[in-house]
């Protein structure tokens, strides 16, 4: 095929083209190369990175502060809280997306320096300057050049003109947090001074953060200040810098992080922090990392576990270590169980004394979580699947039709044969302190090891188990019971029928009927997993049947081989002395205690100890140390303060009346029984001793 | 007879014959046909009609155009050091068995395990 063209068109047609290629080059490969290069690091592709900034380097003028702006400015964190993608507490771990480009690749120092720099220098200055600053001092912190911080924030205050009132106002409040943070209050004291002078003061929000911070800056000046120091490390002994460190107070524990909590700071590059000029007070330590940081590691502590008690002039210091996340090894990767027994297997773990075996199984929206067994001390163990069936799970809502009932595959349980159940480790030392756990952050191949998914199919449904699972509960409970008339060894049809009659009476707040106490009571005579005893310990204990509440708790302590649960064992004890067995009940007490973190049992302890012992400066050093927590701001009572209050009011009155009254009046406090206590209360003429029995009836 | 004078005579024949004949612009159309100047010469090349085989070229273009194309983009193709370890944007979290995963490389593993259980 061949075409005819006159040289004259040939030669305009070249030219055509060159000067297209040349335009291209010129014009449009640029901005498609920013395009693509925007594209490719909102994607995280692999040079995304490279491409912005050599688009970053070859633009000019706006274009370039533009980009700056977009990816680095907006997406940056400064000094402010919630900049990190995870914050750890004591057993919660919080993610949020903190980003206004989540997966994006990230800066590292030396280029958010380089650039921010450049943008401080020569950007446009408006509403963003401030916050480039911030930035730019937040790097330089990261570095340990506090000073070059300091001079970052000033000359942009001084830079901004006069509209920008708000950001001016923030940069000096930065830089006051500096400075109370580098331990010079002196100088955040004058700028915060400065701050109250300032004309513009109808920002609440600055205000309180302000008088939140001059209250510290205060308690920093004081020469009996308290602190509370630290390293964070991983258990390599990597230290990590740059980790948020969030000091809490018990106030505040029970909301999400916020701005204005006054002690916030960061670790240094060796992973040190401190917190200097540290009120008294009850707090526990947050961490923020990014998910990097915390992918395949955990922090090891649970709930309650981690009380930082600050007391005047005391200097604390507070080590955390992140651990390896623990590998499961079996059941995994949605096994498929059939057999009679499950044998669970895990990576062992140094040093522990102890692991804890956990379940859990999906619901709609979540998830439930349960305990499978406690006090393993090998890193495997074969359990049979009676003994799962037997486990004590809790239970979700699901709506049918429109009436919300009880879901009936968690009430099945591991019983449910088409349900996906997972499990999970926790490692404990001798002392009952948490190692490590299997559950975490698996964001990558190597942390994500297998799933701990599986499935029980050795069982199949039951015509009663139907029709549970269809919503029709009562049907389904007389078919249980007539399953289990027939055979007194249906051990799944007697659980389900104590499960359903439990809804049932939490649902009238009623007591047991003499039917369901049959039930429980069988149950809890083939049941190995001494759940139903602990139901029926409470419900002995309600009406005072104590030969049975004995009966049972011995059972209990049998099934769990000497290790009950604290809540249940503080229980017993407070029913020992209601019974007027003081020194038993201390006993339990006192173990019961040991082994809680939440010391929610420190009142009846207490109690016990100065019933017996009448040593009441013994008691109140007891208070102190083991101070009940509170939550969501509920005031729990403050014991030791309490106790004080006794101790004055003994030496006032006559020692040894004093104290034969005080037993007396704690028989009326174990009591629990309020109209007793009221009646005494009118009679009492000891205001003290009136609020501490009080205190203990009311005591859970 | 070498071609220019044939060419010489040609035209010397032929003006005789047409000499009766008059063009309107006969000159014109004579130095179109058969140019002495330069600048006519030229003009002569500008509009001379070549045959291209269009196949051949075309291929060539193509090749051309794929080259420039090639080295144009080759910057955005270099294998990056990090690759595998970065995070990609869209990606979710989420909570399954007590774990945190990212969502996509969760529900890539449930599949393979499935998988395997079917296999």
């Amino acid at each position: 095929m061949k075409v005819k063209i006159k040289v004259k068109h040939l030669f305009a047609l070249v030219t055509v083209l060159f000067a297209s290629f040349v335009l291209l080059q010129v014009f449009v490969m640029p901005s498609v190369q920013v395009a693509l290069a925007k594209k490719h690091f909102e994607q995280g592709a692999p040079n995304g990175k490279r491409e912005l900034i050599r688009a970053i380097d070859a633009a000019s003028g706006d274009d370039k502060w533009a980009l700056i702006r977009r990816y680095m400015i907006e997406n940056g964190s400064d000094l402010g809280a919630t900049r990190f993608e995870v914050i750890a507490g004591d057993g919660t771990f919080e993610s949020g997306t903190v980003t206004s480009l989540p997966g994006t690749p990230r800066w590292t120092g030396e280029e958010k320096l380089k650039y921010l720099n450049a943008y401080v220098e020569g950007g446009p200055v408006d509403g963003y300057m401030a916050r480039a600053a911030k930035q730019l001092a937040y790097e330089y912190l990261l570095l340990d050049r506090n000073e070059d911080a300091i001079r970052a924030l000033e000359r942009m205050e001084q830079k901004l003109s006069s509209p920008y009132v708000n950001q001016k106002s923030e940069l000096k409040f930065a830089r006051a947090k500096i400075y109370a943070d580098v331990d010079k209050p002196e100088a955040a004291e004058r700028l915060l001074n400065e701050l109250n002078d300032r004309p513009n003061r109808q920002d609440t929000y600055l205000t309180d953060k302000i008088a939140k911070l001059k209250t510290r800056v205060a308690e920093q000046r004081d020469p009996t200040a308290s602190s509370v120091s630290g390293t964070i490390k991983k258990s390599d002994g990597t230290r990590m810098s740059g980790i948020g460190v969030y000091l809490r107070s018990s106030r505040d524990i029970y909301h999400s992080l916020i701005d204005s909590e006054p002690y916030q700071t960061m670790t240094d590059a060796e992973g040190r922090f401190a917190f200097k000029g540290v009120a008294p007070g009850s707090y526990v330590i947050y961490i923020g990392l990014n998910f990097e940081q915390l992918d395949g590691w955990t922090r090891p502590v649970n709930r309650d576990e981690e009380w930082i008690d600050v007391r005047r002039g005391e200097r604390l210091t507070h080590d955390i270590t992140l651990q390896r996340l623990i590998q499961l090894r079996a059941p995994v990767d949605q096994q498929v169980i059939t057999g009679e027994t499950v044998q669970f297997e895990w990576e062992p773990v140094e040093g522990a004394a102890y692991y804890r075996l956990n379940g859990t199984f999906p619901v709609e929206n979540g998830s439930v979580g349960f305990q499978i067994k406690d006090h393993i001390e090998d890193s495997a163990i074969e359990l049979p699947l009676e003994t799962l069936y037997g486990v004590a799970t809790g239970y979700s809502y699901k709506k049918f039709g429109d009436k919300e009932l009880p879901d009936p595959s968690t009430l099945l349980g591991f019983a449910e044969p088409s349900s996906r159940f997972s499990w999970s480790v926790e490692a404990y030392d001798a002392n009952g302190k948490l190692l490590t756990r299997s559950n975490g952050y698996r964001l990558n191949e190597q942390t994500m090891g297998h799933l701990p998914f599986f499935y029980l199919k050795a069982r199949t449904l039951t015509e009663a188990d139907r029709l549970l699972l269809e919503g029709r509960m009562d049907e389904a409970l007389s078919a249980y019971k007539a399953d289990y008339a027939r055979d007194e060894q249906d051990h799944h049809s007697l659980r389900m029928i104590v499960k359903l009659f439990g809804i049932h009476e939490l649902g009238q707040k009623e007591t047991f009927d003499v039917a369901s106490l049959t039930y429980l009571e069988k149950l809890a005579s083939v049941d190995n997993s001494g759940s139903a005893l602990a139901t029926l310990i409470a419900h002995y204990g309600e009406v005072g049947n104590w030969p049975l509440v004995d009966r049972y708790y011995g059972m209990l302590e049998e099934a769990r081989q000497g290790k009950v649960e604290s809540y249940t064992q503080a229980l017993y004890g407070t029913l020992l002395l209601k019974q007027g067995r003081v020194r038993e009940g201390e006993a339990q007490l006192r173990q019961a205690q040991e082994n809680d973190s939440s010391n929610r049992f420190i009142g009846s302890y207490l109690a016990s100890v100065i019933y017996l012992s009448g040593d009441l400066v013994k008691a109140e050093a007891l208070a102190r140390q083991y101070p009940e927590r509170s939550y969501y701001d509920q005031a729990n009572p403050d014991w030791s303060k309490l106790v004080h209050d006794l101790a004055e009011e003994s030496r006032d009155a006559n020692g040894d009346a004093y104290l034969s009254q005080l037993r007396d009046a704690l028989r009326v406090g174990f009591s629990g029984d309020q109209t007793r206590v009221a009646e005494w209360r009118a009679k009492s003429e000891h205001a003290a001793m009136e609020a501490f029995v009080l205190a203990l009836s009311m005591a859970d | 007879m070498k071609p220019e004078q044939a060419q010489t005579s040609m035209r010397a024949k032929l003006e005789e014959e047409l000499k009766e004949i008059h063009f309107s612009k006969s000159v014109e159309v004579l130095n179109r046909t058969h140019p002495r100047s330069l600048p006519a010469k030229l003009r002569a090349l500008w509009n001379y009609e070549i045959e291209l085989p269009l196949i051949p070229l075309g291929a060539g273009f193509a090749v051309l155009l794929v080259i420039v194309l090639a080295t144009q983009f080759e910057e955005h193709s270099d294998p990056g050091d990090l690759a595998g370890d970065m995070p990609r944007a869209d990606r979710q979290l989420v909570e399954a068995g007590g774990n945190t995963y990212w969502k996509e490389d969760f529900e890539k593993a449930v599949k393979r395990v499935e998988g395997k259980d079917q296999s």
